[in-house]
């Protein structure tokens, strides 16, 4: 075999996937559990390394695409390298170990069972959202986001009992009936008319559909993949809340949410394409009205509840909607801003989750009130938590800072105010509901319930929080790396 | 067809879902007669729906032996594991979710409806195939959220036999 054959560029792919693959077997092939663990840490790493060798030939000009098969004659599943998907494998590359890290110790502190099964699942999801970032067109992109949908049913149900059965109904209602009724349609008419729904710069919707009913087309999207969690299908993302901590980082922080913002940034850039919908917006964008309803409504939601879970819940989805809100002023600035908050966004996320599951796991508290004076006896875990807090609320020098000062400037840029307005209203409405939280964490401490020291958590569950941290403080030289890939978009 | 889907979802019994869900796909049969489809797309309708309705029925009738035990009890067994996979899966084919067969026969019933501009069928489409995922929830209720004790009498090879099937036919005959 020659080196051209071994290093055709299709080979990056399918070695990624490969990868990725290992970590499905792992799970349930080794039953030692500091053995398994150990295992499917080191893969995470190769899978990390692997894209990172992928980043740098695709800087240098690399381009691939792999067809896997194709039905009814032109819907194929294909996979190609470009810009976009690559920051979105980027980040699930990175959070893969993190969540590797974390979760084998957190199920066995909080004594939940078949560990085997839930790794599995957990490492399908993530593998299923690195396919749903490489999709090189709708059909793909659709199939690989429906079975991210199935694969963290089992997550959300593993611990079983009514409350998580309705929990996971409403999850599965919300998300299956609108993507099945309205972004299937959507996909169906695009592939029916054009023939194909292949990802194109500066996509291929104008000229082949008049303007109302491209206007119709780009609803039945921005609805249709409610996994943005846009108001009024956010209901699925409180519901899921009733599974344990691991599984809650996972969908808001990780993949699922993610995947919703990265499917709408790719219908927007490469099936529209921008210059169309900034001509189609041209009297009045009306579209940013859709986000701003939706952080208004999520913040004041927030605001009147005292579960944790929920709160983090309800900020999830007022964030995600801030980086709609940048996407739809239809510039690749604000584009570029998006893309950066929704980076963010995962870190902090993801350091309120896992700080919030390592307060749970010693304690049990669930509701803001017991968390009083938390951080005497839990400091450093504490200290994650205020981080993500910050980060959230978009204070430098932490990364929602970078974000949303990125989108600001595009908005102001774009001579659209409104989108700037309502960054600040979310970012004031953020710092509101958190700070109710912090000032209880670090408020006198309860001296009916004695909270236990951090002494007891495992040291790999604080190595991830570090991990966290850690992309939260530098984010900063994250945004560089970012950058290269965002002039291609 | 609709108004099938939606009694499914109202009746209590199982087996009475399962019926309404027949009398529903029968309704999809009727409306392709209707509107002149050729016997390929009626023909596969009918294989996948077929194997469907075997697959929930074999589901059912080991549910009736004894229910399964849920996810993390100490009691789940490998019968219970075995009759979790097999079921999920069967139950993804039966709803006609992405990649199973009967999703590919409703998007090429979908696409000739749309490129006819029969809109009214599209929409009765999705109706019904919206409704069904509901009624089969119930089933999920059943299966995966059940307290009693495991399935020892379950017997794997009938619903695994379906279950390839299910998973290797769409490759074949799509």
């Amino acid at each position: 075999m020659s080196l051209h054959n071994i290093f055709n560029p299709n080979f990056l792919i399918i070695s990624s996937l490969l990868i990725g693959a290992l970590n499905l077997i792992i799970p349930l092939m080794i039953k030692n559990k500091r053995a398994r663990s150990s295992f499917m840490i080191l893969i995470g790493i190769c899978f990390l390394v692997n894209v990172a060798t992928i980043n740098l030939l695709f800087l240098k000009g690399v381009r691939a695409s792999f067809n896997l098969t194709s039905f009814l004659s032109h819907y194929t599943i294909v996979f190609h390298l470009e810009a976009l998907g690559l920051i979105f494998v980027d980040l699930l590359s990175i959070l893969w170990i993190v969540a590797l890290l974390y979760t084998p110790s957190y199920l066995t502190i909080n004594n939940i069972g078949r560990s085997d099964r839930f790794l599995f699942f957990l490492c399908l999801s993530l593998l299923l959202g690195v396919l749903v970032a490489l999709s090189a067109n709708l059909f793909t992109m659709f199939v690989f986001y429906e079975l991210l949908t199935l694969s963290t049913v089992p997550l959300i149900a593993h611990e079983g009992g009514e409350k998580v059965s309705k929990g996971l109904y409403r999850y599965l209602k919300i998300l299956l009936i609108s993507s099945l009724t309205l972004f299937l349609p959507a996909i169906l008419v695009i592939y029916s008319k054009v023939e194909h729904g292949n990802f194109i710069y500066q996509g291929f919707v104008s000229g082949n559909f008049t303007k109302n009913e491209s206007l119709v087309l780009l609803l039945m999207f921005i609805f249709g993949i409610s996994k943005t969690a846009l108001f009024p299908l956010h209901g699925w993302l409180p519901a899921a809340m009733v599974a344990s901590y691991p599984v809650s980082a996972l969908l808001h922080a990780v993949v699922v949410v993610k995947a919703g913002l990265f499917c709408i940034f790719k219908v927007l850039g490469y099936v529209f394409g921008f210059a169309y919908l900034e001509l189609l917006f041209l009297n009045l964008n009306w579209l940013v009205l859709l986000p701003a309803i939706t952080v208004i409504y999520s913040s004041i939601k927030a605001l009147r509840l005292d579960n944790i879970k929920m709160i983090l819940a309800y900020s999830t989805i007022n964030q995600l909607s801030v980086a709609l809100i940048s996407a739809f002023i239809f510039t690749s600035k604000a584009m570029g801003a998006a893309i950066l908050h929704m980076l963010s966004h995962s870190f902090s996320k993801i350091c309120l989750f896992y700080a919030a599951g390592c307060l749970y796991s010693l304690n049990k508290v669930t509701h803001v009130e017991d968390l009083k004076g938390i951080a005497k006896s839990m400091s450093a875990v504490c200290f994650v938590f205020v981080l993500g807090t910050l980060s959230l609320i978009g204070l430098p020098p932490f990364g929602g800072f970078i974000s949303k000062f990125h989108i600001v400037t595009a908005a102001a840029r774009a001579e659209n105010y409104f989108v700037a307005i309502i960054v600040a209203v979310s970012s004031i409405f953020s710092a509101l509901y958190m700070l109710k939280i912090l000032l209880v964490i670090y408020g006198p401490v309860d001296t009916v319930t004695a909270h236990k020291s951090k002494a007891n958590l495992p040291r790999v569950m604080i190595i991830s929080l570090i991990f966290c941290g850690a992309g939260v403080v530098l984010f900063f030289f994250m945004a560089q790396f970012i950058n290269c890939f965002l002039l291609y978009l | 067809m609709v108004a099938c889907a939606i009694i499914a979802l109202g009746v209590k019994g199982l087996r009475d879902i399962i019926v309404f869900s027949a009398a529903s796909s029968a309704g999809y049969i009727i409306l392709l007669f209707s509107r002149g489809f050729d016997w390929e797309i009626i023909l596969k309708f009918l294989i996948f729906d077929g194997i469907n309705k075997i697959a929930v029925l074999l589901i059912v009738s080991n549910l009736e032996e004894g229910e399964v035990i849920c996810g993390a009890d100490d009691r789940y067994d490998s019968a219970s594991s075995m009759f979790f996979i097999l079921s999920g899966l069967n139950l993804i084919c039966s709803v006609g979710l992405p990649i199973s067969g009967m999703f590919f026969v409703k998007l090429s019933i979908l696409e000739s409806f749309i490129n006819i501009g029969l809109w009214l069928d599209v929409v009765s489409v999705l109706v019904a195939s919206s409704v069904a995922f509901l009624y089969h929830y119930k089933l999920v209720r059943k299966i995966f959220f059940g307290k009693g004790r495991a399935v020892s009498l379950f017997s794997p090879l009938p619903l695994a036999a379906i279950t390839v099937v299910q998973l290797v036919l769409p490759w074949v005959i799509l």
